[in-house]
This record gives C-alpha cells, sequence and structure tokens, in this order.
C-alpha cells in the first residue's frame, strides 16, 4: 500500500481549523497520552504477555518507526482499528526473521464496506523456534541436557471495523490470542478502540488503546502489553513526488516512547519507488534496538514489495519483508 | 569444670593410684579411685561430700542450665562409665570381653560404654593404648556472656545494656531492659550474609533458593536441638527440611546400627515423623536453633506483620540433620556419636555433609590430641567437614566501654616469676564444690617441675612432678595434681591440674591473689609451660605472664576441623517492640570481637582458620527456649528471629560456607576446605599481619571468593562458556553460570527490549541468579527471551523459554 493510494480518503475534507493549531492540539494529546499512566500496565518490559502484540506487522509500519496510528493502511489495523481504511481492498502478508532463530508473519486483509465502513482482518504468528532442554539438577545450578527440545509461539486473530462520520472515525476491533510455550498454552480475548480523525487536507490524527482484556494464563496468569498511543500523519503530494510524515507517542509497560517516520515515493502511477526512515525512541536506557530503522519498497501497479531493516545491538538485527495487493 | 575439679580434688582424698591409672585421664582417674561411690544405691550418698547432686541413675535428661553451677548429671557414670577409648591391636576384642558397648568407630579411636568394675582389668589389656572419660563441652553462645555484660562486671564498664541494673545484678532474676535506643536505621537484610559473601551466591525466587544455597548437601548440627516448627526449616511445600533428628537425651527408639556404628540411646525421628509432629525434640535452649538457622535457615519466618525473607542463613536449601546432644551440658562421646551418626546418615543418602560444632570446652592441652579431637579427624574425610567455633575465651580490649574477658592464658619459663588467680569479691554459694576454680598447666614430658600455690593468706601448698596434695587451708582448699602417675597417653606431655575451691572443711576460697608458682626440678626440655584458668565460678582470671593466646579450644583445636573466630559486622537490631536495639558493647564494625579465641595451638599449629561474623547476628529463635524471656531485647521485631553474639554464630557460617563448597565439589576434603577458604579469606585494616596470624586465622570469610577459586572457570566441565540451570524454566528463577566473570548479563524480549540488567553486586563469581523479574520490580510473563552474556573476551546469546506452571 502506497502513500499515493492512502491519501485520497482524506482528500477534499479539510475544514476550518488551521493545519499548525490542529497539529498542536494533535500534539498535545500524544504527550498526554505519553505521560499518563497507562492503565493495567504491566511492570517493566516483559511483565506483559506475547511477544506479536510488541513488534511491528509489516515492514512499512516498522520502517516509520511503528509511528502508525494516524496512517490508513491495512496494517493500521493492528495500530488504529478506526484508521484502516483503505480506497480498495487490500491485502498484505510479511515475514520477519527475529533473534535468536525466532520468526514472525502476518497478513492483513482491509476492505471498504460502504461509504462509511471499512473492515478488516488480521492473523499474526510468532514462532518461538526449539531449544534443547536442560533438566534441573538437584545439586549444582547446571542444567542437565535430555536430548529432547521444546519450542513455543503466538498467534493473534484481530477483526475490526472502522465507520466516519465526517472527518471523524471511530474504530473498534477483537483479538483472539493464544499463547503456547514449552508445554502451557492458554488463549485470551482483548479489545482494541480507536478514533481518526482528518483534522485538515493532509493531515490525519489518530488515538487508540489496545489489547484491553484478560491475562494470558499459561501457567502464571501475566496481563497483555496494554497500549495507549497517540499521533499524526502528514501527507503531501507534489507531481510525482509524494512525502509522508508521521509521529507518534505511546505508553505500554510504564514506558513512554516516541516514534516518528519519513516517507518518500517517487514515480508514476504504474511505477513507484518509496524510501523510508523511522525513529523510534527507547524508552529505556537499556532497550538495544536501533532507534533507526530504515526501509523501501517498489510498487508496480497495485502490488508493492517492501523492505525494512533495524539493528538489535547485541541480538543481530531484523530484516522484515512484505507483499501487499490493493485490488 | 565441676567434673574436673571434682576429680582432683577426689583424687587427693581418694586411694592411692595403682598403675593402670597411667593410660586414662584425670577424670577416669577420679571414677576409677571412687567408682564405689557410681554404682547402685551408694550414688546419692558419697555423693553428696562433693556437693554433686545426682538426679538418679540411667538415662536422665540433664535439667536446663548450664555447665557452671549447673548440677551434675551423674547418669553420665552409672552403671557404665562413657569414655572414649584409643584402640590398640585386639582392643576392640578387649572391650567387648569386658562387657563394654561400642558406639561410633573413628579410625583407632571408639566411644564406649564401660562397666565401672570393669576397669581394672580393662586398663591392663595391651590393646587399650588410652581411655579418656566423656569431657563436657559448653556452648559458645552463652548466656554467661550476656549475664557478664549484663551485670556490668567488666572493669571500667557502667551499666550495661540488658539488664537495666549496675555492677551486681543478677540479670538471671530481674528481667532486663534495654535502655539505649538508637534511632539508626537498621538493614534488612542481615549485614553478615553480605559481609560473608553469601549474597553475591543465591537469590531468592519466590520460596525458593536458586544458585549456590547449599542444595543437596546436608548441613548436620550438633547442639541444643531445634524448633522443628520453626517455619525457616521448612521448605516451600510447608514440610521439613530435617531429614533426620536424633535426641540423644531422651528415652525412645534410637538410630541403632548404622554406618559400622551402633547408636542405641536416644530417640530418631525422620522427616516423616517431624512432619506428623510426633518428634519428640525440642531446643529449651534456643541455641541450637539460633545456630542451624544461621547455617541453614531459609528465613521464610517471620510475624508481626514484618516482611519474611530477612535473615536467612548461609546455605538456606541445604538439607538439614540434627542431633541433640544436650541442653546446657555436652559430652565428648556422645558428641562423636553424633557427628558419626550425621555423616553415616548423609552416606546412605549418598550426599555430602558439613558438621557444625558450635560447642567447646578449654579443658585439654590445646594440641588437638584429645581423643574426641581424633576422632572428630578420622570421621572427616572427603565430603565429610567438621566446623567448630574457635572458643569465646579471647580477651581483646577493644571495645567501649571496656570489656575485660580474661585473661585465661599464661605462658612461662620454669623458675619464672609467678602468675596469680584473681578472685574477685563474690558472693560464695551455700554447700560444697560450688565455689571453685580450676587451672590447667602442660609442659614438656621430659621436664620436672614444682607448683607452688600461695593463698591471699600466704600459706604455701606445693607438689612437684609424680606428686599430688590436697591442702584444707583457711583461705579455701588447694589440690595439685602434677602429673602424678607420669605422662599423658594423649600426647606424652605432663599436666599438673590445680583446683581452689570450698571442699569439705575448707571455706570458699577467699577473694585476692592466688600465687602459682612454677619452678624445675629438671628441665632438660627448657621448663617452659604453659597455664590455662579453664574455669571457675566466681568470674577470676589469671595475673602475671599473660597472654591473650593459645585459646582455641576443644574441638576446634582438632587438626581436620575449620575452627573458626568472630568479628564483628552489627551493634544494632529491631527488637519486637519496634524499637532499635542496640549492643551496649561495641567494638568498631569490621574489627574482631572482644570474646574471640585466639591462637595458635600450643604445638604451634596456626588457629584459628579464619573469622566470620558472629557479633551480634540475627537467626531463627526456638518457641521453647526460656533464655530470651531473661534477654528480651534480643527478640528481634517479628518476634521469631533473635540476635545471639559468640564464636558459636560465626561457626555456623563457614559451615555454611563449606556446604556450598561441597555443593559444587561433593568430595572436597577438609584440608581443601581448609585452603581454599584460607587463601580466599578477605583482609582489611583490621586484619593485622602477619597472615595467617593468631587472631584473624587467614582473615574474613569470604564465601563467594572461595567458590570462584574453587572453580576459577565457573561451574561447567568441557567447553561451555555459559549454563542455564534449566531450559524451559519452570521454577522460581535461573541461575547463570559462566567461565569467567561477565562484563554484563541481561534479558531481552523478542523484540530487542531489555527485561533485567544484573548488576555488579548481582554477578557472582561463578553465576547470576535471575529471579524472573524485570526491572522495574515485576514478574516476567511466560513466553520466550533471549538472554546476553557478555564475557571478557566473547558474547554469549541463548534463548530461554520461561514456562512457569
Amino acid at each position: 500500500v502506497t502513500p499515493r493510494d492512502a491519501a485520497p480518503a482524506a482528500a477534499g475534507r479539510a475544514a476550518a481549523p488551521s493545519a499548525a493549531r490542529t497539529l498542536a492540539l494533535g500534539l498535545s494529546v500524544a504527550l498526554l497520552i505519553a505521560g499518563a499512566a497507562s492503565p493495567l500496565a504491566g511492570q517493566g518490559a516483559g511483565s506483559g504477555a506475547t511477544t506479536v502484540l510488541r513488534i511491528s506487522p509489516g515492514p512499512r509500519p516498522l520502517a516509520l518507526g511503528n509511528a502508525f496510528v494516524a496512517v490508513e493502511d491495512a496494517w493500521a489495523l493492528e495500530y488504529n482499528p478506526a484508521a484502516a481504511r483503505v480506497a480498495a481492498p487490500t491485502v498484505a502478508a510479511a515475514y520477519q526473521a527475529l533473534p535468536v532463530g525466532a520468526s514472525a508473519g502476518a497478513a492483513a486483509f482491509v476492505a471498504p464496506a460502504g461509504p462509511a465502513l471499512s473492515l478488516g482482518v488480521s492473523l499474526r504468528f510468532v514462532d518461538y523456534g526449539t531449544i534443547d532442554v536442560l533438566e534441573p539438577d538437584p545439586g549444582l545450578p547446571v542444567g542437565r541436557p535430555t536430548g529432547a527440545t521444546a519450542t513455543g509461539g503466538e498467534v493473534s486473530g484481530l477483526v475490526g471495523g472502522s465507520i466516519r462520520w465526517g472527518r471523524l472515525a471511530v474504530g473498534v476491533a477483537g483479538r483472539a490470542l493464544r499463547l503456547d510455550v514449552a508445554g502451557l498454552s492458554d488463549q485470551v480475548a482483548a479489545a482494541d478502540a480507536g478514533l481518526a480523525w482528518w483534522a485538515a487536507p493532509g493531515l490525519q490524527l489518530g488515538v487508540a488503546i489496545q489489547h484491553l482484556g484478560g491475562e494470558m494464563e499459561a501457567g502464571r496468569p501475566a496481563p497483555l502489553p496494554r497500549t495507549i498511543r497517540g499521533g499524526a500523519a502528514l501527507h503531501h503530494s507534489a507531481g510525482f513526488l509524494s512525502v509522508r510524515l508521521v509521529a507518534e507517542a505511546r505508553r505500554r509497560e510504564e514506558r513512554t516512547g516516541f516514534g516518528g517516520g519519513l516517507e518518500v515515493g517517487g514515480g508514476s502511477d504504474g511505477l513507484e519507488a518509496i524510501l523510508r526512515m523511522g525513529y523510534e525512541t527507547r524508552p529505556h536506557a537499556g532497550d538495544v534496538f536501533s532507534p533507526f530503522v530504515i526501509g523501501g519498497g517498489v510498487r508496480v501497479e497495485r502490488l508493492s514489495i517492501d523492505l525494512a531493516y533495524r539493528a538489535l545491538g547485541p541480538l543481530a538485527a531484523t530484516r522484515q519483508v512484505g507483499l501487499s495487493y490493493r485490488f | 569444670v565441676w567434673l574436673a575439679a571434682a576429680a582432683a580434688l577426689a583424687l587427693l582424698a581418694g586411694p592411692a593410684p595403682a598403675q593402670e591409672l597411667q593410660r586414662a585421664d584425670p577424670l577416669l582417674r577420679f571414677l576409677l579411685t571412687h567408682r564405689q561411690l557410681l554404682s547402685g544405691d551408694a550414688v546419692a550418698g558419697p555423693a553428696r561430700p562433693l556437693g554433686l547432686r545426682p538426679d538418679g541413675p540411667g538415662e536422665a535428661v540433664p535439667p536446663p542450665g548450664w555447665v557452671l553451677g549447673a548440677p551434675l548429671d551423674l547418669s553420665l557414670f552409672t552403671p557404665h562409665v562413657r569414655t572414649l577409648v584409643r584402640l590398640g591391636p585386639g582392643g576392640e576384642a578387649a572391650l567387648r570381653r569386658h562387657g563394654a558397648r561400642i558406639g561410633t568407630r573413628a579410625g583407632d579411636v571408639v566411644t564406649a560404654r564401660v562397666p565401672v568394675d570393669a576397669f581394672p582389668d580393662l586398663l591392663l589389656e595391651p590393646g587399650i593404648r588410652a581411655m579418656e572419660a566423656a569431657a563436657s563441652l559448653r556452648l559458645l553462645a552463652d548466656p554467661a556472656m550476656l549475664s557478664a555484660l549484663a551485670a556490668g562486671r567488666t572493669g571500667e564498664a557502667p551499666a550495661m545494656g540488658f539488664a537495666g541494673g549496675g555492677a551486681g545484678t543478677d540479670a538471671s532474676t530481674e528481667p532486663p531492659a534495654v535502655p539505649i535506643r538508637s534511632p539508626a536505621p537498621i538493614a534488612l537484610n542481615d549485614s553478615a550474609a553480605a559481609d560473608a559473601g553469601f549474597d553475591a551466591l543465591r537469590r531468592r525466587g519466590g520460596e525458593r533458593w536458586e544458585g549456590l544455597a547449599g542444595q543437596g548437601v546436608i548441613v548436620g548440627v550438633y547442639d541444643s536441638g531445634l524448633d522443628l516448627t520453626h517455619a525457616d526449616f521448612r521448605g516451600p511445600g510447608g514440610g521439613t527440611r530435617v531429614l533426620y533428628a536424633w535426641d540423644q537425651t531422651v528415652a525412645g527408639s534410637g538410630p541403632g546400627g548404622l554406618g559400622g556404628h551402633l547408636f542405641d540411646y536416644g530417640a530418631e525421628c525422620t522427616a516423616g515423623a517431624i512432619d506428623s509432629g510426633s518428634c519428640p525434640m525440642v531446643d529449651r535452649v534456643g541455641h541450637g536453633t539460633h545456630v542451624a538457622g544461621t547455617a541453614a535457615g531459609n528465613g521464610a519466618a517471620t510475624g508481626r506483620g514484618r516482611p519474611a525473607y530477612r535473615f536467612p542463613g548461609g546455605a538456606p536449601a541445604a538439607d538439614l540433620i540434627v542431633v541433640k546432644g544436650g541442653d546446657a551440658a555436652f559430652s565428648g562421646d556422645r558428641l562423636v556419636d553424633g557427628v558419626a551418626y550425621i555423616f553415616a546418615r548423609a552416606a546412605a543418602l549418598g550426599r555430602p555433609a558439613v558438621v557444625n560444632i558450635s560447642l567447646s570446652t578449654q579443658e585439654g592441652p590445646h594440641d588437638g590430641t584429645t581423643l574426641v579431637e581424633r576422632a572428630l579427624n578420622a570421621l572427616s574425610g572427603p565430603g565429610r567437614i567438621i566446623v567448630s567455633g574457635a572458643g569465646n575465651a579471647g580477651d581483646h580490649r577493644n571495645t567501649l566501654p571496656p570489656v575485660r574477658n580474661g585473661p585465661f592464658h599464661a605462658h612461662g619459663q620454669a623458675g619464672g616469676l609467678p602468675h596469680a588467680v584473681r578472685v574477685p569479691p563474690y558472693q560464695a554459694q551455700p554447700g560444697e564444690m560450688n565455689d571453685a576454680a580450676l587451672l590447667e598447666l602442660w609442659y614438656d614430658g621430659a621436664d620436672s617441675v614444682t607448683v607452688t600455690v600461695r593463698t591471699p593468706r600466704g600459706e604455701l601448698v606445693s607438689a612437684a612432678t609424680g606428686d599430688t596434695i590436697l591442702a584444707l587451708t583457711p583461705a579455701g582448699a588447694v589440690a595439685i595434681v602434677n602429673a602424678f602417675d607420669g605422662p599423658s597417653p594423649l600426647n606424652g606431655d605432663h599436666a599438673a591440674h590445680i583446683a581452689i575451691a570450698d571442699f569439705d572443711t575448707a571455706p570458699p576460697p577467699d577473694s585476692g591473689r592466688w600465687e602459682i608458682q612454677v619452678s624445675p626440678i629438671r628441665a632438660p626440655a627448657g621448663g617452659g609451660y604453659h597455664l590455662w584458668l579453664v574455669g571457675s565460678t566466681f568470674d577470676a582470671y589469671l595475673e602475671g605472664g599473660t597472654t591473650n593466646r593459645f585459646l582455641v579450644g576443644v574441638p576446634a583445636s582438632a587438626d581436620r576441623i575449620l575452627a573458626v573466630g568472630a568479628h564483628v559486622t552489627r551493634h544494632d537490631w529491631t527488637g519486637v517492640d519496634g524499637e532499635v536495639e542496640v549492643f551496649p558493647v561495641q567494638e568498631r564494625l569490621g574489627d574482631i570481637a572482644y570474646f574471640s579465641s585466639p591462637g595458635p595451638r600450643r604445638d604451634g599449629v596456626q588457629k584459628p582458620d579464619l573469622s566470620a561474623p558472629g557479633k551480634v547476628l540475627v537467626s531463627a529463635r526456638s518457641k521453647d527456649a526460656t533464655l530470651w524471656d531473661a534477654f528480651p531485647g534480643l527478640v528481634e521485631e517479628d518476634s521469631v528471629h533473635v540476635a545471639l553474639l559468640g564464636t558459636s554464630v560465626s561457626s555456623p557460617q563457614v559451615a555454611a560456607a563449606v556446604a556450598i563448597l561441597l555443593q559444587v565439589e561433593p568430595r572436597l576434603t577438609p584440608e581443601e576446605a581448609r585452603d581454599l577458604l584460607r587463601a580466599s579469606a578477605a583482609t582489611d585494616a583490621f586484619v593485622l599481619a602477619p597472615v595467617p596470624g593468631p587472631v584473624w586465622g587467614a582473615g574474613k570469610l569470604a564465601a563467594a571468593a572461595a567458590v570462584h577459586r574453587l572453580r576459577p572457570a565457573g561451574l561447567v566441565h568441557g567447553a561451555e562458556p555459559v549454563t542455564l540451570s534449566a531450559n524451559p524454566v519452570r521454577g522460581d528463577a535461573l541461575v547463570i553460570g559462566y567461565a569467567a566473570r561477565p562484563r554484563s548479563v541481561a534479558v531481552y524480549t523478542l523484540a530487542a527490549e531489555r527485561v533485567r540488567t544484573f548488576g555488579d553486586g548481582e554477578l557472582g563469581p561463578v553465576t547470576a541468579v535471575w529471579p524472573l523479574d524485570t526491572d522495574a520490580g515485576g514478574a516476567v510473563a511466560n513466553g520466550a527471551y533471549v538472554l546476553v552474556v557478555e564475557l571478557p573476551d566473547q558474547r554469549i546469546v541463548r534463548k530461554l523459554l520461561v514456562a512457569r506452571p
């Protein structure tokens, strides 16, 4: 999905407030969210269950610093269901290599269901890979290899919709989440809700709260990593060039983070090359993912291929590749 | 002390010695010369002149109390005499022929109960090399110390904190107050754990201790019993951590034959019996419970709304085997039986064991040659290690206010200046043989000397080598038994026993200066000697030629036993009323405790081996103990822990360190453990050169450093640079082992968010323990994580699955 595809949804509906005033309002909301205590938050990274809710579903949001709460896109369903709006049915899929042999994948489909309604579905997984089992020794604290292996993983299914009144859209989504780890498993339901506001021509604001639901009880109960996010997306096209600027603040597990990104596309209707650069703060000084992300893509007619790369310090790097097709 | 003093006096009042006595120690000689007093109905009558109050024949339980001034338990001697016997060829058969019942076999020494009437013939048997009556030992953290402080007896010391009374206050009858209050904060964790290096080795995750916490090792405690209901000795499931408990003091079903030994007395309990509440063992003194808690309590007990786990022991995940040897009086033969029993039970379980002995006596040659020590040496070996407190006879004079705790030792050359026993003013007790002091003089077996006692009124009483004398003077009775039957069968040296007492028609000993002169008769070996005041009922001390040396007692002076001194790591704790209690007699924090017995042994062997925190330690409180009734200020705020001091409480920390070393290397020998602990001991400005030295030994216990010295490349064998205790992690903690101390250890999510970073203080010498928490203090969720260990020369990245049920 290219920025040029998403842009028309907001075009021509701008009204009174000045762009600067609206931007200031949006940033204020974002800062308010960032400073607020996240309800039901866990205590630090890792205290909330699941990895699948911590990683980017596709290369485009990853390359834009995960500042996706106000971006209209099929992947937006995973950030803000209100923003999951596209001009035509769109399907997307992605694969990501994670550290230590783990991997993740995702697929999303979003389609308009009328002049005001848009519906979408997203499926994701994380495969932990395998480990060689070490059984505890009753004496020394050195595990004994048993020759067996253990594995685990997560699966998430999300269904949501967005309905729009004028410049405002409201979205809700329901998620089913399952976790398996070394023989323990559980599933839990959760909900997301969000707002999108087309504040001015080319300017879109979004706010969402995510992962409201019970606790994952695969063994010890753990809360989902509830997240509040708010941000803005500014888009401008001029001739063959398209520029999109995104920014977002988020709070999760008592950590506040900011993200932003720049997307520049150039080309014709049938062929376009896109470059993306993202920045994402590390909420904790000990986080080792690089704050800088780079990515790019090529759109050929209705098909887009996107890539993203992020260094992960001592955990090497992650690479994500995705495809999307607009019907 | 009572028994020895009675022996010395009665030897002189009784029949002349016979040739057979040359193989018996002085206590046995007393029994043999007075054996007609110790059988049948004659017990109560003949005992009276000696001031003894027998509780009756058989295996009576000694009444609560303390060695000094406590009634003598004649059950030790009727109808059998409890002894240790060093055997030659045919010795065991000879014992059997004469009706002796053999308990422990420890090398060439056995514990044996010998019929009194069998002694004359038995001692003529060629297979009997030496016999030693069961010596009496005392606790090394006893209320006598507290009482002394409370009574303000220590020279210039004003009224002391625990009693609220000044000099002469009877702390046993006047419940003490704690007048000194301080707003000083108190650390949550007992300061000793960090000082001794245990905190770097283990970490608690929930109710479980992970890392090096003594898992798989047995900590044996020979002491005054254990409060089996105390939560510090219960595991995460609520079951007892005590695998076996043997109460030697009650009638019941003893362990029986075990490991080639025979333990046919007392009552043994299994863990099942303990959990069912049917085990009779109680700790009426509280000493054993405190000691066991210091060694292996897990700190789980609490009360009065205070958090748990503030006072864990050094090896909180070890299992325990406990032997109760008495309430106040302990005997050497049963000590040997108890240690043999613990090692035998551990061997049957296939587990290594360390035994703590917080008991001691100053009686003996101070060279490690007593039969108790010989037996304990023989019981020690790979995976079987004994630790003991050095003793509380030190006199370091390093406190404010000043405290006198001796001197109890003097050294000299025959013909040199005299020494003296200073008897302070005291209140004499009604009756006989209850106001006394006993001294021992040891000198080379080639020398002959004359020992002369000059009373405060000027009377002279003398005995040459080979002589004995009893003089009933107006100043009190004086008895000198000067190697009257030749050199000691233990070491070939001469021993002289000197007693002053209220014996027979003599009055209680005068207060004042009792001068002791040692004069040479012939001294081919040089005439050097050592004099010990081994006990008194009136706080006597020595003057002239005194030293603060050679005071490591039995059994800590044994070759293979690790002897432990004590240093100071805290002065205060929160009392049961929530107020901060302050121990009134204070050394500088980090300095040697004023009472810690210094070495070396009389033969020059270095003792103690090292020091550990011993003043003041907070540990488990027995609910059955009455000691705290007199010293309520010692009870900690949670009411289930209590403060105590002494080498009794430093010794179990070294025992815990040995347990951890045994966890790493189950076949470790006593010598290897000693070398490791000595080589790794910490030194600072207080630990004066030379090191090792007579006061500190090699320095301060550093458990983590000892582990690192044992396994400088970590816990793993082979090329694996990083090990995990389990994966998936199903317990409450993960132990990360490494071959070299890492620069950093951290855990991340798969999204590279940091979950947990380990601070320097959390990186032990060979392991770090992750209690599955986050940097923010929360618990991590089950799932997948990435562990990154930055070793000096490489980075190790491991995938972890956390799957706690």
